[in-house]
């Protein structure tokens, strides 16, 4: 349902994102920090399935050839699964230099696939890197607190109850829980 | 198949990601939308064009309210632009004014070719009904200003010098009943002596005993006499309001309203003349049986 929920979010935020007027040539990647919330609250298939389907849509609202966005989610969200299973995703400062490494490396990520998958360039996306990983720290605080917000109030009990991060299979071991394991 | 659970979801990771590269090289291989893309369009389409309506309309409406906020400010300071220069238009209407009197003064001056001193209205003193009873002018001792000088304005005559207190000089207005000046009344110069008729409310003046020889109507003129020499013949004085004849007398009562807006002159010019001068013109209305001027004679210092 958390999942859901976070994807619809996602797609809104995605409209938004495309709709805000650019700044130095591009816009804060506003789905990165969400696809951050699944990656500590949902690190299950689900979360990355959301990602996926959230880094599809992405690339069709750019208008860019799909599958490099999805990509580049996913790989963000299985890169930040073990990071954030260490700390929490909230606050100002975690959030806004989290999301700027993870807008950084989705732009990296969605033109190294593009260049050798599609014969795209990596001028542009390396044009826009810095600035959009700058936009994105700034808006990633905000983004997160919402998601949490939504996932919180909408996700399983147990969920709500265990320490964030506690899904992982280590993190339970370390938190001393007897959670059966998917 | 325990091996296998423990790394479902690596192996679903891993899935994912070659699934999403598998499309993108198949995007680039077909180089047309596939039918996957175009379904997702179906729901992304509406939404992104939703999304750049809000943003369009949010601008328009924000442009709105900085051009409305602007709007505000500029006619704030259009405003207290208007006033300034209100008020300095105000202020240049009185200045012309001022100007084109003094001008007048300047070519009555000229006219009368005699020594004159020009001096500003300082004072009015007034009785209970707001009428001007006395003029007080900013000229006195120093500008060799004297009782008894008759004081003209570019309309006519306004008055005599009554009293100097050092800088300052009361005018003795032609209204008033202790002013006596030497007339001609009407197309037939019929003389005589104007002084003020006194009348409450009202700037009037009256000539007594004027020769009937020629008839008088209202609307003539009543001009200086020139006798003894104080003021050129012919300075306006005013115009007759009535003339009275009853059956029973021999003379004209001619009331006269003077030419000189005693309520609001501004500037005077007074005319400077010799003490003996004075003396000759009191002598003639003496002789002429009008009212002896009670002009004071003193100098206040």
């Amino acid at each position: 349902m958390d999942v859901v929920a976070l994807t619809l979010l996602g797609m809104v935020l995605l409209t938004v994102e495309h709709a805000l007027p650019p700044v130095f040539g591009t816009a804060p990647n506003l789905v990165v920090p969400l696809v951050l919330v699944l990656a500590w609250r949902r690190p299950t298939l689900a979360g990355a399935l959301a990602a996926f389907v959230l880094g599809y849509l992405g690339d069709l609202y750019a208008g860019a050839p799909p599958g490099a966005g999805a990509f580049a989610l996913v790989a963000v969200f299985v890169a930040a699964r073990p990071v954030l299973a260490q700390m929490e995703y909230r606050g100002l400062w975690r959030p806004a230099l989290l999301g700027a490494f993870a807008a950084a490396a989705a732009v990296g990520l969605a033109g190294a696939a593009r260049w050798a998958l599609a014969g795209g360039s990596m001028v542009g996306a390396l044009y826009v890197l810095a600035p959009r990983a700058a936009l994105t720290a700034v808006c990633a605080p905000l983004v997160a607190w919402l998601a949490l917000r939504l996932q919180t109030s909408l996700g399983p009990a147990a969920a709500r109850r265990d320490r964030p991060g506690a899904a992982l299979p280590g993190a339970r071991r370390r938190a001393g829980l007897d959670l059966p394991l998917r | 198949m325990e091996t296998l659970a423990r790394y479902r979801d690596r192996i679903a990771f891993a899935l994912l990601l070659a699934a999403s590269l598998a499309l993108l090289w198949a995007d680039a291989r077909r180089g047309a939308p596939s039918w996957m893309d175009r379904a997702a369009m179906v729901v992304v389409g509406p939404l992104a064009r939703a999304g750049v309506a809000v943003r369009d309309g949010a601008g328009s409406l924000w442009g709105s309210y900085v051009a409305l906020r602007g709007a505000h400010e500029e006619a704030k300071e259009l405003r207290a632009r208007v006033d300034v220069l209100e008020a300095e238009r105000i202020k240049l209407k009185l200045a012309a004014e001022e100007a084109d009197r003094l001008r007048a003064l300047l070519g009555l001056r000229e006219h009368v070719g005699l020594d004159v001193v020009p001096a500003r209205v300082v004072g009015r003193e007034r009785n209970g009904a707001w009428h001007v009873l006395k003029i007080s002018i900013a000229a006195g001792e120093a500008e060799g200003v004297e009782p008894g000088m008759p004081v003209v304005t570019p309309d006519g005559v306004a008055g005599t010098i009554a009293a100097v207190y050092g800088s300052t000089a009361d005018v003795l207005l032609l209204t008033d009943p202790d002013s006596a000046l030497d007339v001609l009344v009407g197309k037939g110069r019929a003389g005589g002596t104007l002084r003020g008729a006194g009348i409450e409310g009202e700037y009037l003046a009256v000539v007594d005993y004027v020769s009937r020889a020629e008839p008088i109507t209202a609307g003539d003129l009543v001009v200086t006499s020139g006798l003894a020499g104080i003021l050129p013949k012919g300075l306006a004085v005013g115009k007759v309001v009535r003339a009275e004849a009853p059956p029973d007398k021999l003379f004209y009562q001619v009331t006269v309203a003077p030419a000189v807006d005693i309520a609001t002159v501004e500037e005077v010019l007074v005319v400077k003349t010799a003490p003996s001068d004075r003396a000759l013109a009191e002598a003639v209305r003496s002789a002429g049986g009008g009212p002896a001027p009670k002009a004071p004679t003193r100098v206040l210092k």
